[in-house]
């Protein structure tokens, strides 16, 4: 395994790394998947926002791509064997996987704050916060979803945004 | 509606719609991607793109693209914005929302 997978894994959140038993292989996975989903854009990508996101945050995008690989592997599908093109497609047949995927992420994120910072936030407010799209591409694909009751605490979302904002290192006061 | 399209290109393959950007009424462009591909990545040029009030012939200073991505000229098409919108999904194979159930459904 390279160096840099090693890296990665041991900067995540050691507890979740053991509740989804998280491996290097796993990690290697989600780059070349990524690298295929993404191959042609240009500027940022979510492989080096993961390398460079602080721990709880990256662990968060890490938890996203690995329950959404793992559910198109459940389906029977191996998308590091798929092209480009292919993969975009297989995914759009398969969107219940990246809707799981922003669950399970947020869930993540829920718990942490709640471990961390002693707030509990519903994840739609952290949805909400955490994807910062005036299109709202994400939050309308849960909402209109059957994953469960999206609720958004409008009263918390500043409070929220300013957690995010920590945990991706954009102010001096990560825990 | 004023818009421009984002064309990607597969190997050995002619260049293809995959995403555009379109002009609000107040004249802020947004960015309309596929989700599965981009991410929080196209979310967060979203937020660049209102946070700088870029222009709609500006996107592509915001939004880089590379050899195998490319921001056509701006159009324009007189009706409903919705309707249109919903016609460029379609053309750029941007998913829509709909039930867990119906995607499970299409899937099988």
């Amino acid at each position: 395994m390279a160096k840099k997978h090693r890296e990665v894994l041991t900067k995540l959140d050691p507890l979740a790394v053991a509740r989804y038993q998280i491996t290097e292989k796993d990690i290697r996975t989600i780059e070349r998947y990524l690298k295929i989903i993404q191959a042609y854009l240009a500027g940022a990508s979510l492989w080096q926002e993961i390398r460079d996101y602080p721990s709880a945050y990256a662990t968060s995008l890490v938890i996203h791509e690995l329950v959404e690989i793992r559910l198109l592997i459940a389906k029977g599908i191996d998308p590091l064997k798929l092209g480009s093109k292919t993969l975009q497609q297989t995914l759009a047949r398969n969107v219940d996987a990246h809707v799981q995927a922003i669950y399970d992420e947020h869930a993540y994120l829920q718990k942490y704050i709640a471990g961390h910072y002693k707030k509990f936030y519903q994840i739609g407010t952290l949805l909400k916060v955490n994807r910062i799209d005036a299109l709202e591409t994400d939050f309308q694909l849960l909402l209109q979803s059957d994953i469960g009751v999206v609720i958004v605490e409008d009263d918390k979302l500043e409070d929220a945004r300013r957690i995010i904002a920590e945990m991706k290192g954009e102010t001096d006061e990560v825990p | 509606m004023k818009f421009r399209k984002l064309q990607q290109l597969h190997q050995g393959e002619p260049w293809e719609d995959h995403g555009y950007a379109f002009e609000r009424e107040d004249g802020q462009c947004l960015f309309r991607f596929n989700t599965l591909v981009w991410g929080r990545i196209g979310a967060e040029y979203n937020a660049k793109l209102v946070k700088q009030g870029t222009r709609l012939e500006d996107v592509h200073t915001v939004i880089p693209t590379g050899d195998r991505l490319r921001w056509l000229e701006i159009e324009e098409i007189a009706g409903d914005p919705e309707e249109i919108k919903a016609r460029l999904d379609e053309a750029c194979q941007i998913p829509r929302p709909q039930k867990v159930a119906t995607a499970k459904a299409q899937a099988a």
